[in-house]
């Protein structure tokens, strides 16, 4: 087995795709796959009905029963195939016996009734396990797919028979119209031969289907050992080393070729021996000794151990390879070639009908004007007038019905038109006047307390500061707050809900209200929270610097 | 992509204007007999029932109208699931296909139409018998429907189950690697619970070369890597 022959593409799939991907590999060799079962099979039942010619239905169970034999070969096949291997039906048929006797008892009485027979057929006929080794392996493969080897056989039973309803129905079909058919008579006396033709119709039913479903058996199978054992991965990597390899046997070679370049430039120029200290000096020599010209001087013995070329020599000597704007040239000079060439010059011509543009469609003046026929038409109406007047009257009547359904438009559309952005319109509408929006009916107790107009003491700092005085802190505080927002619902119609909590409260003020408001009421509320949910305590300076602000934002409303 | 054309392979590639490459794995005839077969079981279902709600009209407008139901359902179960719900059937959802067209762009109506009132093609002579054998012969598994309206029906992947990285220190690649070469690293490391031990280190000592590691450190490099690729720094 080797896996870089592998003919299908191995990467992770479920289930389907493998079966999927098994009519596929089926496809590759499918009419070897069909002749190397059905021929066996025919010459089964061949070999048995003329055996048993009384009774049909016994030959074509016993072809049915011997599946498993059939679709051995078929397995060895593809198996064979899949590696790039090819198998000639000469070579199975000269093998048969050994391909078909692993097991086979076995695979004819209990294992004939398998759901799993084309998945565990492969472990059978390839792995050659046999008793424990394969249950063991079984129960490994078994971990995932097989579920999809039941279906297949499922499915694959299910196409069978209708491929089989298929071909009568094709055949009936085909029954010239003329022809009268008694159905009744055809059934009760039918003879065997009527019966033997329905059971070929089975078996080529049969071998049609055999192939698929045995490769999707076995695709299945590979799927799992290509997931257990990572197929895919191993058939990249080794692509990977090769890869490397083949790149650093070209990188190894262009760096010979380019130090062999450049030492050809430079002994070209310049008499050999200048580069006698470099490794490739040999190399180059001789490969020059051919090409060198004869106004050159031979070297010498002495002149080998001359110095390196200077500066200004190897630059003249590389000027052909690595000089930047020579080689920038050459590429313009390639581009622009290459641009005038075929691929870029590619004219296409094509003919076709197709739809004039209307807009062309006009008069020689180049501008829209009445068709002739209208104003001689019109003319003629004008002379004719008094004849038509009944006419001209149903159409000025038609023309105010007109006018008026246009009208009815209009305004339908300007309903249309409020209704479907009546939110925008209304949204638009609040932002100038916010308070009238408000028709919510304010709540009469929000975080435990009484907000109602009503329970507003007359004077509030009064209170508070009394409150205050007798070391009711929270009380104190909670007068201010309360009256606070009491004012804010009823004079200033702030739309507080029952559930709103002080922070809430605090955030629709600074939505909505004056910044003076907020200033006041954001401090308000945090020392209210302070005192009566954290229990901390409130100096007197706040206190009354509360007071006092409170006089001046809600001073004009007292 | 599919590296080897001549291999076999269910995916069906296909490069958008845009230069993008797109890949999908094309669902074959088992897959999709049994989504018929689920959409068939519904398709009865919803008749019987029509049968029996239309009992109480009488036997005449009764019937009447359960054809017509039978002529809307026949036809249009199909169409209006596959334009409405994603190119997917209940059956087809089930089995984790849907139809798209072959330029993978989603079913519309006209498509959908064509691919459905042609199963009329399909069935003759009995049975689907034509849509069996062009499914089975066509390189994309289409039938006849499928054909003239230009629709594949393809497997909807989901990104299967979550794997876990294993512990390593991530390492950027010694050299570039093309995306086939760093799908597979991904794969490994990924796969580290699926394959055993031994064929891991097995796997990883091809490369072990090329990565010019010991045989002792190439399986961490390699895991190493494969973090690194999966966005670990």
């Amino acid at each position: 087995m080797q896996l870089s022959q592998f003919k299908a593409v191995a990467k992770p799939r479920n289930a389907w795709q493998a079966i999927d991907l098994g009519f596929v590999i089926a496809k590759t060799a499918y009419w070897k796959l069909f002749f190397a079962g059905a021929i066996p099979a025919f010459l089964c039942f061949a070999f048995f009905s003329i055996l048993f010619w009384d009774i049909p239905l016994l030959s074509a169970a016993i072809t049915w029963w011997l599946k498993p034999v059939w679709e051995r070969a078929q397995l060895y096949i593809i198996s064979r195939e899949i590696f790039a291997d090819t198998v000639s039906l000469r070579h199975v048929a000269r093998n048969y016996w050994h391909i078909i006797k692993t097991d086979l008892l076995w695979w004819l009485t209990l294992r004939r009734f398998s759901p799993t027979r084309s998945f565990d057929m492969p472990v059978t006929l390839l792995e050659q396990l046999k008793g424990k080794v394969r249950r063991k392996r079984l129960t490994v493969l078994h971990r995932r797919l097989s579920n999809g080897a039941t279906w297949s056989l499922i499915t694959g039973a299910n196409i069978e028979a209708f491929l089989i309803f298929g071909f009568i129905a094709a055949f009936f079909m085909l029954v010239p119209q003329g022809v009268q058919f008694n159905w009744a008579e055809w059934f009760e006396n039918r003879s065997n031969l009527v019966d033997y033709l329905y059971y070929i119709v089975w078996m080529v039913a049969m071998t049609l289907v055999a192939p698929f479903y045995v490769c999707a058996g076995f695709s299945l199978y590979l799927q799992r050992r290509i997931d257990l054992e990572g197929w895919d991965i191993e058939i990249c990597f080794r692509d990977l080393v090769e890869r490397r390899q083949k790149r650093n046997a070209r990188l190894s070679s262009s760096a010979t070729a380019i130090t062999l370049l450049a030492c050809l430039g430079i002994s070209a120029a310049l008499p050999p021996e200048s580069f006698a200290n470099t490794p490739d000096a040999e190399t180059a020599k001789t490969e020059t000794a051919q090409t060198i010209n004869t106004d050159i001087q031979p070297m010498s013995y002495e002149a080998l151990n001359s110095p390196a070329p200077t500066d200004e020599q190897a630059d003249t000597a590389t000027t052909d390879y690595h000089n930047p704007s020579v080689a920038a040239k050459q590429a313009r000079e390639d581009i622009i070639a290459i641009l005038k060439g075929e691929d870029y010059r590619d004219i296409q011509l094509e003919k076709g009908w197709r739809l004039k543009d209307p807009t062309e469609e006009k008069s020689p003046e180049g501008e829209d004007t009445i068709p002739e026929w209208l104003i001689n038409f019109a003319d003629w109406l004008d002379r004719h007038g008094s004849m038509f007047s009944w006419l001209a009257d149903f159409f000025r009547s038609g023309a105010k019905l007109i006018e008026l359904l246009l009208w009815l438009a209009v305004i339908g559309l300007t309903l249309f038109l409020i209704l479907r952005f009546r939110h925008l319109i209304r949204r638009a509408f609040t932002m100038r006047t916010p308070q009238e929006e408000v028709e919510v009916i304010p709540p009469k107790v929000m975080f435990g307390l009484d907000v109602t107009e009503e329970s507003l003491p007359e004077n509030v700092l009064d209170s508070a500061k009394l409150s205050w005085q007798e070391g009711d802190h929270r009380q104190a505080l909670g007068i201010l707050l309360r009256s606070s927002i009491i004012k804010l619902l009823h004079e200033y119609k702030f739309p507080f809900h029952e559930g709103n909590t002080e922070k809430e409260c605090a955030e629709i003020v600074e939505q909505q209200g004056k910044a003076e408001i907020t200033s006041y009421f954001w401090p308000l509320t945090r020392q209210w929270q302070a005192v009566a949910y954290a229990h901390r305590e409130c100096s007197a300076e706040t206190f009354i610097h509360l007071c006092q602000s409170w006089e001046e934002v809600f001073h004009h409303a007292q | 992509m599919n590296p080897h054309p001549s291999r076999c392979d269910i995916s069906y590639s296909l490069e958008t204007p845009e230069g993008v490459d797109l890949q999908v794995e094309l669902a074959g005839p088992v897959v999709r007999v049994l989504a018929f077969t689920i959409d068939f079981a519904w398709r009865l279902l919803a008749l019987v029932l029509c049968l029996i709600g239309l009992g109480i009209f009488g036997s005449k407008i009764g019937s009447g109208i359960w054809l017509l139901a039978f002529f809307l359902i026949e036809w249009f179960y199909p169409v209006l699931f596959e334009v409405k719900r994603h190119g997917q059937t209940p059956g087809k959802k089930a089995m984790g296909i849907m139809v798209v067209n072959d330029d993978l762009t989603p079913v519309n109506w006209g498509t959908s139409i064509i691919r459905n009132l042609l199963r009329a093609a399909d069935f003759l002579p009995f049975a689907y018998l034509l849509g069996l054998f062009s499914m089975a012969a066509h390189p994309q598994f289409q039938r006849l429907g499928d054909i003239a309206a230009g629709t594949l029906v393809i497997h909807k992947t989901d990104n299967e189950q979550s794997h876990s990285i294993p512990k390593s220190t991530p390492v950027p690649p010694p050299f570039e690697l093309n995306e086939r070469e760093q799908t597979a690293i991904v794969e490994f490391t990924l796969r580290h619970q699926t394959l055993s031990d031994d064929r891991q280190q097995e796997l990883a000592s091809i490369l072990e070369q090329t990565m010019d590691k010991k045989p002792q450190t190439i399986l961490e490099h390699l895991r190493g890597i494969g973090a690194w690729l999966l966005g670990a720094r």
